[in-house]
């Protein structure tokens, strides 16, 4: 197991830069997720670290060791890919006993990895099928197995769960990260979907326009976001203004807000209800304030109340005040 | 190859792009050189930049320079004032007729291989229940087999003393042949039945992209029959149809055999090549080749501009179109005997080639239908060293030639494979440019550089060497080649390379054990089929043999005119035992290629969607028939 830092590294394509300083440590076993939109470099960082790029400028240290110049081989880290990357001429087993054959493990140990891994995932009674007929989650299940199987110091994961439907999708984020436990390996996984990284991880790097926002537990990132993309990135959110702590604008969840008839001391605006959408577990209301602040003629503001039977309900038309839950 | 857009969120340089050190960068598609500051010195990279070095320096040698020379020559040395040569040439009514025979053969036979073409691709995709694979194959069988053979059993079924012709004489009585094999209708009927192939490989291949939903969404807006052609079916399979039209033309008017053999006094472009060339009058003949590329490479930018115009891209989720064609039996009957007719056609000069290579000449010369059975033409093919001869010096030619043109295609398209750099794509484009040049072209080209000294040839005259035919073969069999190592390195699965590395393997084992695997069929696929076309090969072993390397397609020829037809029509079965046998390793290479295949990337390649029965048997070029290229290029 190792960790990992990025020390202001940049990297650019084409003459455009991709990555413009970013740096990121990745503690030793933690499961770390890089999420962001398209074109942001998570990408990039991802294929930095496993060294199938070179950065302009900046260092890449594993255990404290620089590794900006190792090639890939060199580095014991294992890559789950988007697509798999499976090899097509070889069976299952085969797959997953690559690592461990090109590093010339005896073969006894070999063929036991392979069976423990398999074991992992799930896939011990498919060893023998060409890994080409399996089904998308499967063939996942062995590029995780493949990755694993020589015990590298560091695994990878780029957008893995991005080509599955969305039930797989649940039931695979789950098994990652029963497995990240398991092999206790540190493991850095890329994503785009906020759910995903949220659910998942130990800690979250929001990443945008080639540079970390921001970096810290789930519950942090979500609950006081560093700036608006970085709130709107995670999450939906409202920005109110004149509501912040020196007088700025407040970043606020929706389900941080509610809404009562009467204008309390706490309330933050007033308005009228726009829309109510009965979602079973909660409401979602949208709210019309004018005159929030100036030069803001109209906001319309998301509240998310739960429906647990001591919250008021409204009807679209009601007037109401917003205020903090 | 237009590969799918990298679904990463960050376009990235890729891995190896350092492996080619000084051959530049080249990245993700679209994008420009890698960054100057990050070339190291490696071994790895001395060695590719003095590879691709070699290849660039050959490239120009043996197809710029020469190109360049012939249009030098052609204005007499004069430069622009040397243009009053084209003025004196197309002055000439000779020459006129000439011109205007050539393209009137192009014409027709783009007209008749169309017709053929995608009757049989009709038939096979819609009308045809039983045996279609086999029927796939036999109608393939054309490609593997080469023309000249076909021409001279042609000459034997249908010419002044051929089997037909002699029957139908027979039969009727007759005192003169009934049947006036040759001229302007003989040449068209062979190009036809020869090269009908890619109207029916590239038709089949589009048929199958139509897209039942579309169908169906014609259908239940109203539309009849006619409009599900006009709106769902013409879009796609018009694409296929200019594609091949363009690719029949250049093969038509570069074609050589067909009007030499059986022209008669019928001119043409490439017959009186020949002719300016035998007669040492090598302004003349590059005139002539000046004016036949011209009328290639305007057909191909034709073309090429009315596929841009009407390229489609397939659907989503495409779902094949299988029409009930079932209800008239009349209908389904005369097609169905339509396709025998051309079946047969197909199939009998092949037939009668096994045939008379079983007679002896003399049972050849006196008899309608030659009797008694024999092996002596095989034994005198097999035994006497002189005749055996020409078949052990095509078989080296031809492995030398496709050898030489791998080495040279293969490393171009894999450092190529995650997109390409300036140099990569001018060396690419050169490596293309046999493309349009008919044979002959590429034959006077060749002459006119190497018939003296060169410092592409080290200083010594190439001409009357045995070098100089493999040379020629290779340069036609480049664009061939180049194409199925493209497809073949386009199929390695997108990151596959990076899993080995990350496994821990370094560039070398992953070279073997990831990309080797991936390619070799597909590749092999390509270099049996150039090597086929090699063996076969007539218009420029005719130009360029000497004493050292006579080949077996001039000695088919000339035996026969030297009335030993027996022992031509065992050279020609001879060759096309070598080529089913191939032909057979190809289908079983296809077959394995398809095993492996990584449906998803393909597929999202080609952006239809759903598994896809394919067809046989384009080996290697397939994918390239989908994205409105020729699937093979014209043979010579």
């Amino acid at each position: 197991m190792a960790d990992i830092a990025l020390e202001s590294v940049t990297c650019s394509y084409g003459g455009a830069p991709v990555l413009c300083g970013v740096d990121l440590t990745i503690a030793d076993g933690e499961l770390h997720t890089v999420l962001g939109p398209s074109g942001c470099g998570k990408t990039t960082t991802l294929r930095l670290i496993a060294g199938f790029l070179r950065p302009d400028s900046g260092r890449i240290l594993m255990d404290g060791a620089d590794i900006t110049h190792l090639p890939p081989e060199k580095r014991r880290m294992g890559v789950v890919f988007q697509n798999y990357a499976l090899f097509p001429q070889m069976t299952v087993a085969q797959n997953v006993a690559y690592g461990l054959r090109v590093a010339r493990r005896p073969k006894a140990d070999a063929a036991r990895a392979v069976a423990d891994y398999l074991d992992l995932v799930g896939l011990a009674d498919l060893a023998d099928r060409n890994a080409m007929e399996l089904s998308g989650g499967q063939q996942q299940r062995v590029a995780l197995a493949r990755a694993l199987a020589p015990e590298p110091r560091v695994l990878l994961l780029d957008e893995p769960l991005s080509n599955l439907d969305a039930e797989l999708r649940q039931r695979m984020r789950e098994e990652i990260r029963r497995i990240q436990r398991q092999v206790g390996v540190t493991t850095l996984f890329i994503t785009h979907d906020q759910q995903e990284a949220l659910a998942l991880s130990d800690a979250v790097s929001v990443m945008h326009a080639g540079a970390i926002a921001q970096t810290g537990a789930p519950r942090e990132v979500y609950e006081h976001p560093a700036d608006a993309f970085v709130a709107a990135f995670t999450g939906e959110v409202n920005r109110i203004p004149g509501a912040g702590p020196d007088g700025g604008e407040a970043l606020v969840r929706p389900e941080a807000l509610r809404l009562a008839a009467e204008p309390g001391p706490r309330a933050l605006l007033t308005g009228r209800v726009a829309v109510a959408r009965y979602e079973g577990f909660a409401t979602r209301y949208e709210v019309v304030c004018e005159g929030a602040g100036e030069g803001v003629a109209v906001l319309r503001v998301g509240v998310l109340m739960l429906n647990d039977g001591r919250s008021p309900v409204f009807a679209e038309g009601d007037a109401v005040a917003v205020e903090r839950a | 190859m237009s590969g799918p857009a990298p679904a990463s969120d960050a376009v990235s340089p890729r891995l190896g792009a350092r492996a080619f050190g000084a051959h530049a960068g080249r990245a993700g598609r679209g994008g420009s050189a890698w960054p100057r500051r990050r070339w190291r010195v490696t071994p790895l990279g001395v060695a590719a930049a003095l590879y691709f070095a070699l290849v660039a320096f050959l490239a120009v040698g043996y197809i710029l320079v020469p190109a360049l020379r012939t249009a030098a020559i052609s204005l007499d040395g004069r430069g622009l004032a040397g243009l009053a040569t084209y003025a004196g040439f197309l002055s000439d009514p000779v020459n006129q007729t000439a011109v205007l025979n050539t393209l009137a053969v192009g014409a027709a036979s783009t007209l008749t291989c169309a017709v053929v073409g995608i009757a049989l691709a009709v038939y096979v995709r819609f009308f045809c229940t039983r045996h279609r694979r086999l029927l796939q194959i036999l109608l393939m069988s054309p490609v593997m087999i080469p023309g000249v053979v076909i021409v001279v059993a042609f000459m034997q079924l249908y010419g002044e003393s051929g089997m037909v012709t002699r029957a139908l004489g027979a039969l009727l009585g007759a005192d003169r042949p009934l049947l006036s094999f040759g001229g302007f209708g003989g040449i068209v009927f062979v190009i036809t039945y020869t090269q009908y192939v890619y109207f029916y490989l590239n038709v089949y291949t589009a048929l199958q992209y139509v897209d039942a939903n579309v169908v169906e969404s014609v259908r239940s807006l109203g539309g009849g029959m006619g409009r599900v052609v006009r709106d769902a079916v013409l879009p796609v399979v018009r694409p296929a149809v200019i594609v091949s039209a363009m690719t029949t033309f250049v093969s038509a008017v570069g074609s050589y055999s067909a009007p030499a053999l059986i022209g008669g006094t019928y001119r043409v472009l490439s017959t009186q090549i020949v002719l300016a060339k035998v007669n040492y009058d090598m302004v003349l003949a590059s005139v002539e080749v000046m004016v036949l590329l011209a009328i290639g490479v305007a057909a191909t930018a034709l073309c090429s501009a009315l596929a841009r115009r009407y390229r489609v891209a397939a659907g989503a989720r495409a779902v094949y179109w299988r029409p009930d064609v079932g209800r008239s039996r009349v209908a389904r009957g005369l097609f169905t005997a339509f396709v025998a007719v051309q079946l047969v056609v197909v199939l009998l000069p092949v037939a009668v080639i096994f045939y008379l290579s079983l007679m002896s000449t003399q049972s050849i010369m006196t008899e309608v239908f030659p009797t008694g059975l024999t092996l002596g033409n095989y034994e005198a093919v097999l035994t006497n060293p002189r005749t055996f001869r020409p078949l052990g010096n095509s078989l080296v030619m031809a492995l030398a030639a496709v050898g030489a043109g791998l080495a040279l295609t293969l490393p171009v398209a894999y450092a190529s494979r995650k997109g390409k750099s300036l140099p990569a794509a001018v060396l690419e484009g050169l490596l293309m440019l046999p493309w349009c040049m008919p044979a002959s072209v590429i034959a006077i080209d060749l002459i006119n550089v190497f018939s003296g000294p060169s410092p592409f040839s080290l200083g010594r005259p190439l001409i009357g060497t045995f070098e100089i035919l493999p040379i020629a073969y290779a340069v036609m069999a480049l664009p061939l080649l180049l194409n199925a190592s493209r497809v073949a390195v386009g199929g390695v699965r997108e990151n596959a390379e990076e899993a080995a590395r990350s496994l821990g393997a370094g560039p070398a084992r992953t070279f073997a054990q990831v990309v080797l695997p991936a390619i070799v069929p597909g590749v092999l696929a390509g270099a049996i089929l150039a090597f086929v076309r090699t063996m076969g090969e007539y218009t420029m072993s005719a130009l360029l043999y000497g004493v050292h390397n006579r080949p077996i397609a001039v000695s088919i020829v000339t035996t026969m005119q030297e009335y030993q037809i027996g022992v031509s029509m065992a050279y020609g079965a001879l060759v096309i035992a070598l080529c089913c046998v191939l032909l057979f390793a190809i289908l079983r290479l296809d077959a394995a290629r398809l095993g492996v295949e990584d449906a998803p990337r393909r597929r999202r390649a080609r952006g239809a969607g759903g598994a896809k029965p394919r067809g046989v048997d384009a080996p290697g070029c397939a994918e390239e028939a989908d994205e409105g290229q020729a699937a093979l290029p014209p043979e010579k």
